[in-house]
């Protein structure tokens, strides 16, 4: 199986520091928005906890609560579908609009819809749609994917979707006022949403208890793509289930701030049931889902309620771009639950995008500095960089690490697990690194010699200093017995 | 294009994707009781709301009585310039001629100002809940230009536990009146998006401007 380089498709991205400079910027300014709104909650931590508590406690009794769902939502005049995968959430898709001669769709944001390409898969088919959140609207008309789950244009400057909407849109050339342009857009999504024959949103979250479910947005588009056409299909994973109502309060006090930095989103629409004449279809997908729950490990990972905020606070993905993932999640979330679903039967079908397919995704928990400042903002308390961490050593278990790092890997391990050699191969480097080349540290043999420096090497080993300092002290009682202050 | 025969069947998945869910055992973890915690509570919750809602762009006008609130209403640039109002208010606004029994939003489209009531607000994020339980006008708070919203003054919860539970039935779930009102949604401030650079600017595709009445009487 080929390993997808993360490092490889970050390096274009590098390349232009000040853009890779201002888009660490811009997302730092997000993560300290969020730290703001976080701050002003006191039981913030609290709110965390059960947040986390109540999604796995949902998990625990997974089938209970998905059947209850169903039950619930086909009383209310919904109809509940199935999808073990991709292929078969496009198939069902596809069916519902086909039946009802639907030739225009709008869609709001859906990350799920996203991960199993159902977009190529309509347009194959002769159906327009027509992404409706403005992020997700830009990169469409670039024929690019999000490189965000919260924020999809986030990569692109004001200059790039002034030329992209002047192509499309025919707005005017070097007018680059986000105010004109999201006005621009408005009027442009206005005709799209009343020509829509159905609309299709994602879900925030599925109600066990009322058979209803929740989507939230900023801009409105999902309650307007869903009130004009009569047909609204809403596709989410199997894992957004909470119990009961109640429990929408928690979590909607963390996706708001959490996600944006706001208090809550502007719009947080209930559904339950069709609207009067209206038909109702909710697509339940699983592809890999239910596989991530058999691994102690790895199962918190289903709690996430896809708020970005570890994306944001993430330094690799702030320097190295979303796209750097090849992937609908990107960020610490996105290392984890990649490498996972490849390591799992279930990958993609065949609208899975270049370089993702049979793609292993191996090298993403290790694009990770294990600060752990992930598993700190998230708010359903997810292991993030624990989880990445053990990824890497089932990452390396499965052989799917590149060449390059595997060899040094297994070098490294025969080397820390002898002392002997170990003393010997340090006493050689301090002789050796000053006067080698560059050139021998520096290769393509070195996975992490790449873009890093080593420090000058010490005349003396640790041990050695160590004993050193041992045989000093005997000599002569050290000046305040109780060692330094802390400082 | 397929035949539906050779689709598989979906009951099929969904038997396959159960027997998986039922074959595994995970250890207990227990529902957490919402009732036992201690959530914010401020000091003046109006003045909370006030201050959160003027936050995320939308604009708080406190009123004695309906009658205060549709003069100031009058008096705003945005309904002297409108050609097309709809008001489910009495006493606050005028819906226009022939919009009254709309049966289809798409006719809605010319909208410049819709007119609500919003049962109540929450302090914590300015948020109004409306309740289309009644009506179909999901709508037209969308796709009018500008939303106008007439909330008691009194009714401001703290925080969105307490929303839910003003929800609830008497027994604490949200089976009936919640669960089988249809759709109901929480509204704070005008629609907005920072898609383009971060940048901040109302009205996405919904209100471009929100004005929440808060009546004392
Ligand atoms: S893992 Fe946590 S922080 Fe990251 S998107 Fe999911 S919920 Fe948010």
């Amino acid at each position: 199986m080929k390993t997808a380089e993360h490092p490889d498709r970050a390096r274009a991205f590098v390349a232009d520091d000040a853009r890779a400079h201002w888009h660490d910027e811009s997302l730092w300014f997000v993560r300290t928005k969020r730290d703001k709104q976080a701050h002003s909650v006191p039981e913030w931590e609290r709110l965390r906890e059960l947040g986390s508590q109540i999604k796995r406690h949902a998990i625990s009794r997974w089938p209970d609560y998905l059947e209850e769902f169903e039950k619930n939502a086909t009383a209310l005049g919904a109809k509940v579908h199935w999808a073990a995968n991709a292929e078969e959430h496009n198939r069902i898709v596809l069916g519902i609009l086909q039946e009802a001669g639907v030739e225009k769709v709008t869609k709001s944001k859906s990350m799920l819809t996203e991960e199993v390409h159902l977009n190529p898969h309509l347009i194959r088919n002769g159906i327009e749609v027509t992404d409706t959140d403005l992020g997700e609207r830009i990169v469409q008309l670039r024929e690019e994917t999000p490189s965000h789950i919260v924020l999809p244009a986030i990569h692109l400057k004001r200059e790039d979707v002034s030329e992209t909407f002047n192509q499309h849109l025919g707005t005017e050339a070097g007018n680059a006022d986000p105010a004109y342009l999201t006005e621009a857009a408005r009027q442009h999504l206005r005709e799209k949403f009343l020509g829509a024959e159905a609309s299709i949103t994602g879900v925030n979250f599925l109600v066990a208890e009322t058979g209803g479910f929740v989507v939230c947005t900023n801009e409105g588009n999902a309650d307007l793509g869903t009130s004009l056409p009569r047909l609204h299909i809403a596709c989410t994973g199997i894992e957004k289930l909470v119990p009961r109502a109640a429990d929408l309060a928690v979590y909607l006090r963390l996706l708001g701030r959490s996600a944006t930095g706001q208090p809550i989103t502007t719009y947080t629409s209930h559904f339950h049931g069709p609207r009067p004449g209206g038909e109702l279809h909710i697509v339940l997908v699983d592809n890999g889902r239910s596989d991530l729950a058999d691994d102690p490990q790895f199962r918190d990972i289903l709690n996430c309620i896809r708020c970005g905020a570890c994306i944001n606070t993430c330094p690799v993905y702030r320097r190295s771009g979303g796209h750097s993932y090849a992937a609908t999640v990107p960020g610490p979330v996105g290392s984890v639950l990649n490498p996972l679903h490849a390591l799992t039967p279930m990958i993609a079908g065949e609208d899975a995008r270049e370089g993702e397919r049979g793609d292993a995704h191996g090298s993403l928990p290790f694009a990770c500095s294990l600060c752990g400042s992930c598993t700190d903002v998230c708010p359903v308390k997810i292991p993030l960089h624990h989880q990445l961490l053990a990824l890497r050593k089932t990452v390396g278990d499965r052989g799917l690490l590149p060449w390059g790092k595997r060899i040094q890997m297994k070098a490294a391990s025969t080397l820390l697990n002898s002392p002997k050699l170990f003393g010997a191969v340090g006493k050689i480097a301090r002789k050796a690194l000053p006067v080698l080349p560059k050139m021998a540290v520096y290769n393509r043999l070195n996975a992490w010699g790449n873009g890093r420096d080593l420090p000058p090497a010490p005349p003396k080993s640790f041990k050695q200093m160590w004993r050193d300092e041992l045989k000093a002290e005997s000599a002569q009682p050290s000046s305040n017995g109780a060692g330094d202050a802390p400082r | 294009m397929n035949s539906p025969a050779a689709e598989p069947s979906v009951s099929a998945t969904r038997t396959a994707l159960f027997k998986k869910l039922r074959g595994r055992l995970l250890e207990a973890v227990e529902l957490p009781d919402l009732n036992a915690e201690q959530w914010i509570r401020y000091d003046d919750p109006l003045a909370q709301f006030e201050e959160v809602l003027g936050a995320v762009g939308g604009t708080p006008v406190r009123v004695a009585d309906l009658a205060a609130a549709n003069a100031h209403l009058k008096q705003l640039p945005v309904w002297a310039e409108a050609k097309q109002t709809v008001s489910l208010v009495d006493g606050l606004g005028e819906t226009t001629e022939g919009l009254s029994a709309v049966p289809d939003v798409h006719e809605l489209a010319g909208v410049d100002v819709a007119v609500f009531d919003g049962l109540f607000g929450v302090a914590e994020n300015g948020a109004v809940w409306l309740d289309f339980s009644h009506s179909d006008h999901r709508g037209l708070c969308v796709i009018a230009q500008h939303l106008v919203l007439a909330v008691p003054a009194s009714e401001i919860e703290h925080t969105m536990h307490e929303a839910y539970a003003r929800l609830a039935d008497a027994d604490g779930s949200h089976r009936q009146k919640f669960g089988r009102g249809g759709f109901g949604m929480f509204v704070s401030g005008p629609s907005k998006t920072a898609d383009i650079e971060q940048s901040l600017v109302i009205g996405a595709h919904g209100a471009r401007s929100l004005t929440c009445y808060l009546l004392d009487g």
